[in-house]
């Protein structure tokens, strides 16, 4: 698994995730499953049209070019296959990807799953009318492997944060659920609601910088003028996950830019 | 791959060598000053044209707005034109004059011709008078009479005179209904003469008269011949009358050469808007006259070429766009596949290295892509930009960190300052343009040392042509640039800045990244400079605070 190294915060169950790539490129699609394979996915799944990704789904399109009149057919349950993520094209014969999320959107069994748009349209109205559709990320081709991962894991990591709610540090661990830090020599240390919130987002972006403005945004709704408040609740949070908090292990700062939460599984 | 033979220790050395390797290993890398012309105006291109092109602009934007100028203009040019008609008016008087001296003073006319009778009309020794025969002619070609009058008013001698039914009593009539017309006296009376010699007529014909010692000789043309006319004012304004011709004439050139100016800038207010689609058309703008009138012709031709130039400027942008997005799922395979290959273990060393090379080249073809539809985007749009207020410190953080999480860092450490005085620092741009100029100057440092180099992103305070601006620098500690390659590449951006599409890649080894990062620069009102450094590239980027 060569990417496996890029990847070793990523939760284990993370990798269990159905992914299903659908891409009028065959070739591609499959180059896309080959990467995604090397980093650990091991169900990923690959259609060629947005026919055969609904009906992989237990989706009938009645109208396709209606966008958004489908319904689940009442099949046996247990045979369809459950999908997690979704890997989209945008241009594709006949139903395309815009349409295709629309639909799937629409149906109640894809409802809630996330979907990733990785398409050659680069202009900055297709990038907004995929997010705006649904879309929890739009990867413009050509791209770096490495990055696919890393959107894609983040976006696993955002959606399915619930089913592993504890987070294992090189000096403590972190429950999401009951909000308490549980340090290495047995103290547990309770977190505060700013503390939970900023930990959450550095979670979900572990591994990669988190600029102090996307935290400020995050926890405050803006990115101005909280600067301060943020390095306070920082140095708070150290102090409770870290074994020395003037020399941090776990969550590290990147100089002028943010943080980054290195999970020390 | 000559590079990386020339470096065997640096694996990365042939993924991607610019000419600047090879140009001339001999200058040290950043040795080369940038000339003082070099940060505001563009050096001369080669081209003649576009000197001329931008010469005639300089021209244009000066010329408006001179109104005494203008006026001073119009005026010579009046005082010229009236110059000018006074002397053929003199000319064609003097013309005039002497046709009519021709026609009034030689033979044939009445005073040659009583004269002639004068001078012919003689008295022999017995008082009997004799007519000489030219003068005899000349009578009957003009119809004429003549009558010789005493001193005591009697006819001495008479030749033609038309003969009356009866005597008139006068000599005055001067209408066929006034009693006596046509009739010729043949005895005068003191008045009568006087009369005559007053008006000139002799009841309705034309007389003229000679002074001859022996009486008064009476030359008549028949009627309706010759008109006489006496004017009789005071002799104050026989004087003034001059200078009331002379005003009027004054008033009248007056009231022409304000109509002169009103037509003249009614004629340019109707070609100014023109003018002005003209030079919309000739920076790549679009033209929509809307003119009524004479001009309507000239507006529809001109909105058709604009309609043209415009359907061309879109065919040529969605090719552009169709191009890059065909090109954009090949190139995925390249780089995916190639990146396989990188992480894999189970190939040689070599084979990676390989692969790394072919990985960072389908790296660089995706840039320029991007770089071609940013291109196009500010070539063929008409506005390019969608201008808000963008915050510089969250979008450079943004910006480096997407750097340094894409694993860029790795090889080319990126370090962001922030001044303390730009910590609020906003400029108003378009921020997908903004990203894209930080991130080509980010490439260029990046694809211009292969082998790894440390990357410094700086944001601070300066002035911009006295106003506060903000700095943005990106320096390496790379390979740097040569005084050649530094003077080429200044040739190129100043090339770019005139004639944008024009920009051909040249052999500086600097694509259109960093002629882009120029225009974005330009097009938020900013300047791009490159800078000297001791060793490495620098570039900054200096735009001004919202």
């Amino acid at each position: 698994m060569p990417y496996q190294s890029a990847f070793s915060q990523l939760e284990s169950h993370l990798l269990d995730k159905r992914i299903l790539i659908v891409d009028d490129e065959v070739e591609l699609a499959d180059m896309v499953r080959g990467i995604l394979n090397a980093a650990g996915f091991s169900h990923v799944q690959v259609t060629h049209s947005a026919q055969d990704a609904l009906s992989y789904c237990g989706i009938s399109a009645k109208d396709p070019r209606g966008g958004g009149s489908a319904h689940a057919t009442p099949q046996t349950a247990p045979t369809l296959p459950r999908v997690d993520l979704f890997v989209l094209d945008v241009m594709m014969e006949g139903v395309d990807g815009f349409q295709l999320l629309s639909l799937l959107r629409n149906a109640p069994a894809t409802a809630n799953v996330p979907a990733l748009f990785l398409t050659a349209k680069d202009e900055p109205f297709d990038r907004v009318n995929g997010l705006s559709l649904g879309a929890d990320d739009y990867v413009v081709k050509p791209f770096l492997p490495q990055e696919l991962i890393l959107r894609i894991s983040a976006i696993l990591r955002r959606c399915y944060a619930d089913e592993n709610p504890v987070l294992h540090l090189s000096f403590c661990t972190v429950d999401f659920d009951t909000a308490e830090v549980t340090r290495a020599d047995g103290d547990t240390v309770a977190l505060t609601a700013k503390e939970h919130e900023i930990l959450t987002v550095l979670t979900r972006n572990a591994g990669r910088i988190v600029t102090i403005d996307a935290l400020c945004e995050a926890c405050w709704g803006t990115s101005f003028g909280y600067e301060n408040s943020l390095m306070a609740h920082i140095r708070r949070l150290r102090e409770k996950i870290e074994a020395n908090p003037s020399k941090p292990q776990s969550l590290v700062t990147v100089k002028g830019l943010g943080y980054k939460l290195v999970s020390g599984q | 791959m000559s590079a990386s033979s020339k470096r065997p220790d640096t694996p990365d050395a042939g993924a991607c060598q610019p000419s600047r390797q090879s140009a001339n290993p001999t200058d040290s890398p950043g040795s080369w000053k940038p000339t003082a012309s070099w940060r505001n105006e563009p050096p001369t291109p080669p081209d003649k044209l576009r000197k001329n092109q931008r010469r005639r602009r300089l021209k244009r934007s000066k010329g408006a707005g001179s109104l005494a100028r203008f006026f001073t203009k119009q005026v010579v040019w009046f005082l010229a034109l009236v110059t000018a008609l006074l002397m053929i008016d003199v000319m064609l008087y003097v013309f005039i004059a002497t046709q009519e001296m021709d026609r009034n003073y030689l033979y044939g006319t009445p005073a040659t011709v009583t004269r002639t009778v004068s001078d012919q009309l003689t008295a022999d020794s017995t008082g009997v008078y004799s007519l000489g025969s030219e003068a005899q002619t000349q009578l009957e070609e003009q119809g004429a009479w003549a009558q010789l009058v005493s001193p005591d008013g009697t006819v001495l001698w008479s030749c033609n005179v038309p003969e009356a039914s009866e005597e008139p009593t006068g000599v005055v009539a001067r209408e066929p209904s006034e009693p006596g017309w046509g009739a010729v006296p043949s005895t005068y009376t003191t008045n009568q003469l006087v009369l005559v010699a007053h008006f000139h007529t002799v009841n309705g014909y034309p007389a003229f008269i000679w002074d001859r010692s022996d009486g008064i000789l009476l030359v008549g043309f028949p009627q309706g011949s010759y008109e006489t006319m006496s004017i009789t004012w005071p002799e104050e304004t026989w004087r003034t009358i001059p200078l009331y011709v002379f005003g009027i004439i004054l008033f009248d050139l007056l009231i022409l050469f304000a109509a002169y100016v009103i037509y003249r800038r009614r004629t340019q207010k109707a070609v100014e808007p023109i003018n002005e689609a003209l030079e919309a058309l000739s920076r790549g703008g679009r033209a929509q006259l809307d003119l009524k009138g004479d001009l309507q012709p000239i507006a529809d031709q001109i909105n058709e070429t604009s309609d043209v130039l415009e359907h061309k400027d879109r065919a040529r942008e969605q090719w552009i766009r169709g191009v890059s997005h065909d090109i954009r799922t090949p190139l995925s395979m390249i780089i995916g596949k190639a990146d396989g290959i990188v992480s894999s273990h189970s190939v040689s060393e070599s084979t990676r290295v390989e692969a790394r090379a072919i990985r960072a080249q389908g790296m660089k073809i995706k840039d320029l892509v991007a770089d071609l539809n940013t291109a196009s985007q500010l070539s063929f749009q008409s506005d390019p930009l969608t201008l808000e207020r963008v915050f510089l410190p969250k979008l450079l953080r943004d910006i480096a960190a997407s750097y340094i999480n894409s694993g860029f860092d790795e090889t080319h450490p990126l370090s962001f300052t922030l001044d303390e005085d730009c910590a609020d620092a906003v400029v108003i741009g378009d921020v997908r343009m903004l990203t894209r100029m930080v991130e080509n100057l980010l490439a260029n440092a990046r694809l211009h040392n292969m082998e790894g180099c440390s990357v410094e992103l700086t944001l601070s305070a300066c002035t911009l042509q006295h106003d506060p601006g903000v700095e943005l620098c990106v320096s390496d500690d790379g390979v740097g640039i040569s005084d050649e390659q530094g003077a080429k590449l200044e040739a190129r951006l100043a090339q770019a800045r005139i004639a944008p599409d024009d920009a051909l890649p040249d052999d500086s080894g600097h694509g259109l990244g960093l002629v882009l990062v120029d225009r974005i620069a330009r097009a938020h009102g900013g300047i791009f400079e490159v800078r000297k450094k001791p060793c490495g590239f620098s570039g900054a980027i200096i735009l001004p605070r919202a």
